[in-house]
């Protein structure tokens, strides 16, 4: 696989079963001087030793030390084309992952999203970006009938769980043409993104503590391993509802017509990210990892995160301040994200109430701000990678 | 008997597989299906009458489902068939040999949860409104499991289904609708109404239109193979009556290639098809049939008063019953086949895959006075209980019935014998503590059918709960004994084992028992399996005769499969019973199939294409059970033109031989069906 490890889940790699997707590895190139090859250049290795003897054989007398070398622009996006992915990612992860704080009082995990930074030494105020109460124990009880029924499916669903087991990327790909030659960009663009999400939900999962399915009744027996992380929100709805959100906004802002909803007419490009994104996350409970209240979670989560990558990477996107209470939410309910997002407006549901309890709120709120620079250069050039062109757009040849 | 072995005087009993079935079953006021056969030879019985005659104390155990119209409840008919939903303590009431003279057989079907019943569901009224469906209509009606009604080849637009009506039995009920006391019925406006809720952003949210249909629980214990990529009902139906959908602004669908085939539906209980013994069956059957006929004898030509024919498929098998088309499953296509006189409708049935399964036997009676000896394998790890059928010749009477007796051991030694001694009896099997490990009886089974059947029960040889009686797993024997003194002991007992394996996509609960013998060869030359009995065999295991018991009657037509590439019958595609010399009287005679039609591409390329469950896929199924609806298709195009039975037309179309074959019936059909989507 062409993104970055880091996921928790990769202790399980003996359940990857996707070696379709090998092809991912071509950027392995990357990592030193056998990478030639990902370029067509012939290339078998070059031992060091012949190096050496190279430049032994041709180095001269020493020359005098060039005068005119032009400085690097410092702290500018513009050297970041200079640098491999692998650095590139922690520059990247960097400017994500220090626009939020985390919070934990009285049984409520809060995320919090950085303002913009005034001063020499610089001073802030932070911004509500999410809350979430875990559901009780009682409620997950109650929950737990899913992931009986559930189970009935998992021969039928096998391939795909563990298939899914790491970020089951290549699912996406059937749905956007996303291909490491044609759109590294964006794949890159995701990947941080990704990387950032894991950041961010392991840390509500680790302050909201909640008991995976196995741990409340011997009957579970999960068919893949149960991570060692908190059941809520589910990793897996974070990422995916994260992914299918934020390919959604990088095709939509592509110059490509097809992406766009098309005035009254329907959106099935975001319809069918979102019933990919909402399959994944429901494949965990099939799994016997995950609640469905899990996947509700996990789905506002990566929705909200989602709005707010895209807004630091454009500066004009609006993001989003929500938030989820397990206590609230109706046990008797199965995952259903319909009832969180709509594709076609791009909108998280603003308000949604099991009798007269709030469950889960969404606020739209206004950019914070200019872009941050170096995600806004890889935003860039991930649109780009989508744009259409036609001959007349084509000039001076 | 007890689930725990203990044991408990035998009474006399109408069914005995019944009582044998409550007996494994705790009473702790659960509800199951029956289906009850109401007798009243001179005068006929109407369902009304046996209600009253009902005692104040069982009335409120029994319940009739308001499929039963209020029109259909007060007609007399000599036989009559009425599925309740009872109290197991009902039911052992009902089942009593000597209780309610006019119940004469009760068959047991599934637990029925309380949470699928709807108490308050009003019976619709006699008055029947004539529905008018466009004049070249044909009625496709499908009766299985996993429907996936949504499915865009059963659709004629993106929000409009061709679905007429759907039951869905293992279902919660809609509270607002009161029209169906288990499960639910759906008719196309509410179909439509679901889709149209459920169409977003030009998709069709199909988990969430499942979920709405009830189809789809899975906070209940209700289990749809609509949750699966490929269910059965699903390809079948689709393969019967599957089109592509018309564009969303034309009217005339039919310029388009889509056929006026309206789909009349219903999806038994999972827990039914789970069962392939098949002996939980007859009450969804009867309950689906009823339903359907609500529907099906209202609906006219155009402005005609002509009734729009109708096909049924009904891809079910089992190995079980006479064989000869008095068994309960064509008793029921028969009786629901006519129940409008003047509507033509034609029935469709896989002739079964169990050619090679070695779960029948025949014994000959009367040639020697040496006791037969069958082996019967029964496996371990087989969570469900094991039967095995021995019927006697036609017309045996009883002084000649009871020079019959049939011996069983099991593994461990024990041995259990049984003579078949007047009209019914049994005896417990035991092991060797005394516990009561299976049940071996006798019942002479009157006319129509008038023969005597031994009737083994055995126990499951594994079960999760610590205190369950086990029969042992391994060899078990069964010999049968005659005595040869009086009148000529002649013919045949003919034997069948039920199926008991386990279907893909359920739960693997099940282990199919097969006979074993010295002189049965399963592989011929090069190792291929020898998939019709050699001459002169002398193996008491036969595959002539595996034909599923279901497709003996005389109405529907029968499908046996092809291997497409090798241009020859399915190995697994049964073949019909030999000739079975009678005893004198009107013995109905054994049946063939009627035509074979493509089961499988290749030995490579098992299976045929038709629908998977959800929209835009296809999935590959094989089996006589897709060669049904297949017929069932090629059916709907000619039964317009018909005037004669669809065998008889069947046979013409094809030029059939003076003598058809056991394996393909009167030949080949070559039935194409073009998958698109139309989209």
């Amino acid at each position: 696989m062409f993104f970055p490890s880091g996921f928790p889940q990769n202790g399980y790699n003996g359940y990857n079963g996707y070696n379709g997707y090998n092809g991912y590895n071509g950027y392995n190139g990357y990592n030193g001087y056998n990478g030639y090859n990902g370029y067509g250049v012939p290339d078998d290795g070059v031992p060091v030793q012949a190096l050496l003897t190279n430049r032994d054989g041709i180095v001269g007398a020493e020359l005098e030390f060039p005068q005119h070398i032009v400085s690097n622009v410092q702290n500018d996006p513009e050297n970041l084309k200079r640098l491999s992915p692998g650095v590139r990612a922690q520059i990247l992860d960097f400017a994500l992952k220090s626009e939020i704080e985390m919070t934990f009082d009285k049984g409520k995990a809060s995320l919090w999203r950085r303002g913009p930074l005034t001063g020499k030494k610089p001073k802030t105020a932070y911004h509500s970006l999410i809350s979430m109460k875990a559901p009780e124990e009682k409620q997950l009880i109650r929950q737990l009938r899913f992931l009986y029924g559930y189970a009935n499916i998992r021969q039928d669903r096998a391939p795909e769980i563990i298939s899914q087991v790491q970020a089951p990327m290549p699912f996406y790909a059937t749905i956007g043409f996303l291909d490491p030659a044609r759109t590294p960009y964006t794949l890159e663009f995701l990947g941080a993104a990704l990387r950032f999400t894991v950041y961010a939900e392991m840390q509500l999962k680790y302050a909201l503590a909640v008991k995976r399915p196995i741990e409340f009744s011997p009957q579970v027996q999960p068919m893949i391993q149960t991570p060692t992380h908190g059941s809520l929100p589910s990793g897996h709805s974070t990422e995916s509802f994260l992914t299918a959100r934020l390919l959604l906004h990088v095709l939509r802002s592509s110059n490509a017509p097809q992406y766009k909803p098309a005035g009254d007419g329907d959106d099935h490009w975001g319809e069918m990210l979102m019933r990919l994104a909402s399959r994944i996350a429901t494949n965990r409970t099939v799994a016997g990892v995950h609640f469905p209240v899990d996947s509700v979670a996990g789905a506002i989560l990566g929705l909200t995160l989602a709005n707010l990558v895209t807004s630091l990477s454009t500066g004009k996107h609006v993001w989003t301040s929500a938030s989820f209470d397990g206590t609230a939410f109706n046990d008797e309910d199965d995952f259903d994200w319909h009832k969180l997002y709509d594709a076609k407006s791009d909108k998280q549901a603003k308000l949604l109430k099991n009798g007269k309890k709030t469950w889960a709120t969404a606020e739209r709120c206004e950019p914070l701000g200019a872009a941050q620079p170096v995600l806004a250069w890889l935003w860039n050039k991930a649109v780009t990678e989508w744009d259409d062109f036609d001959s007349s757009s084509k000039s001076g040849v | 008997m007890t689930q725990n072995g203990a044991l408990r005087p035998l009474h006399p009993v109408k069914n005995d597989l019944t009582d044998f079935r409550l007996g494994l079953s705790p009473d702790d006021g659960q509800w199951w299906s029956a289906l009850l056969t109401l007798e009243e030879a001179a005068r006929g019985i109407s369902i009304d009458e046996f209600v009253q005659s009902l005692p104040p104390g069982l009335m409120e155990h029994v319940i009739v489902p308001v499929a039963y119209t209020l029109g259909d409840r007060s007609v007399r008919h000599p036989r009559n068939f009425l599925t309740v939903i009872a109290h197991q303590s009902a039911l052992h009431e009902l089942n009593r040999a000597n209780a309610f003279p006019n119940v004469v057989d009760v068959d047991l079907g599934t637990h029925v949860d309380e949470e699928h019943l709807d108490f308050n569901a009003e019976p619709i009224d006699t008055t029947f409104n004539f529905v008018a469906v466009p004049p070249d209509s044909v009625v496709m009606v499908v009766i299985d499991d996993g429907i996936g009604i949504a499915h865009n080849l059963l659709r004629d637009k993106r929000t409009s289904t061709r679905v007429l009506q759907a039951d869905f039995f293992a279902v919660k009920p809609d509270p607002e609708a009161k029209n169906a006391t288990y499960g639910r019925r759906l008719d196309k406006a509410q179909i439509d109404a679901l889709m149209e809720e459920y169409h977003i952003n030009g998709i069709l949210d199909e988990v969430g239109f499942y979920k709405a249909t009830g189809q789809i629980d899975f906070a209940s214990k209700t289990f749809d193979a609509v949750s699966l990529n490929r269910s059965h009902g699903t390809h079948v139906a689709a393969m019967a009556a599957g089109y592509p959908m018309g564009k969303i602004d034309t009217d005339d669908l039919t310029k388009q290639g889509v056929k006026n085939r309206p789909i009349v539906c219903a999806a038994l209980p999972a827990a039914v098809t789970q069962d392939v013994t098949g002996q939980s069956l007859l009450p969804s059957l009867a309950l689906a049939l009823q339903s359907i006929s609500n529907l099906t004898r209202r609906l006219v030509l155009g402005d005609t008063k002509d009734l729009a024919p109708v096909i049924l498929n009904f891809s079910y098998g089992n190995t079980s019953g006479p064989h000869d088309g008095t068994d309960g499953t064509s008793e029921l296509l028969e009786f629901y086949g006519t129940i409008a006189q003047d509507q033509k409708t034609w029935m469709a049935l896989p002739v079964g895959n169990d050619n090679l399964s070695q779960g029948h036997a025949v014994v000959p009676l009367g040639k020697s006075k040496k006791p037969k000896t069958l082996t019967m394998v029964m496996l371990p790890d087989d969570r469900t209980a094991t039967q095995v059928e021995f019927w006697m010749p036609f017309g045996l009477d009883e002084e000649r019935r009871s020079r019959i007796s049939i011996a069983v051991s099991s593994p461990d030694g024990e041995t259990t014998e049984l003579t078949a001694i007047g009209a019914a009896n049994s005896k417990w099997i035991c092991d060797s503590n005394g516990c009561a490990i299976g049940r071996l009886s006798f019942k002479f089974k009157p006319a129509p059918t008038e023969r005597g059947m031994f009737l083994l029960c055995l126990n499951p040889t594994h079960s999760l709960s610590s205190d369950a009686a086990l029969a042992p797993s391994g060899r078990w024997q069964i010999t049968m004994k005659t005595k040869q003194k009086g009148k000529k002991l002649a013919g045949e007992i003919h034997a069948w084992i039920r199926r008991d394996e386990s279907l893909p996509g359920y739960a693997p609960h099940g282990r199919q028992s097969f006979f074993v013998g010295p002189d049965y060869k399963r592989f011929g030359e090069y190792g291929l399996p020898i998939t019709t009995d050699p001459n002169l065999d002398a193996s008491l295991i036969r595959r002539s005769g595996t034909i599923s018991g279901f497709a003996c009657g005389e109405t529907p037509i029968v499908i046996a499969g092809m291997n497409h590439k090798a241009s020859q019958p399915a190995d697994y595609s049964a073949t019909a019973l030999a000739p079975v010399p009678q005893n004198g009287g009107h013995a109905p005679m054994p049946r063939n199939p009627d035509v074979a039609t493509i089961s499988d591409e290749s030995y490579v390329l098992r299976g045929t294409i038709s629908a998977g469950t959800y929209s835009g896929s296809f999935a590959r199924m094989n089996g006589t059970s897709v060669a049904a609806p297949r017929v069932a298709r090629f059916a709907g195009d000619h039964i317009a033109e018909a005037h004669v039975p669809a065998r008889t037309f069947l046979y013409k179309y094809l030029g059939a031989p003076k003598h058809v074959s056991p394996r393909i019936g009167a030949g080949v059909l070559n039935v194409q069906v073009p998958w698109y989507t139309g989209e």
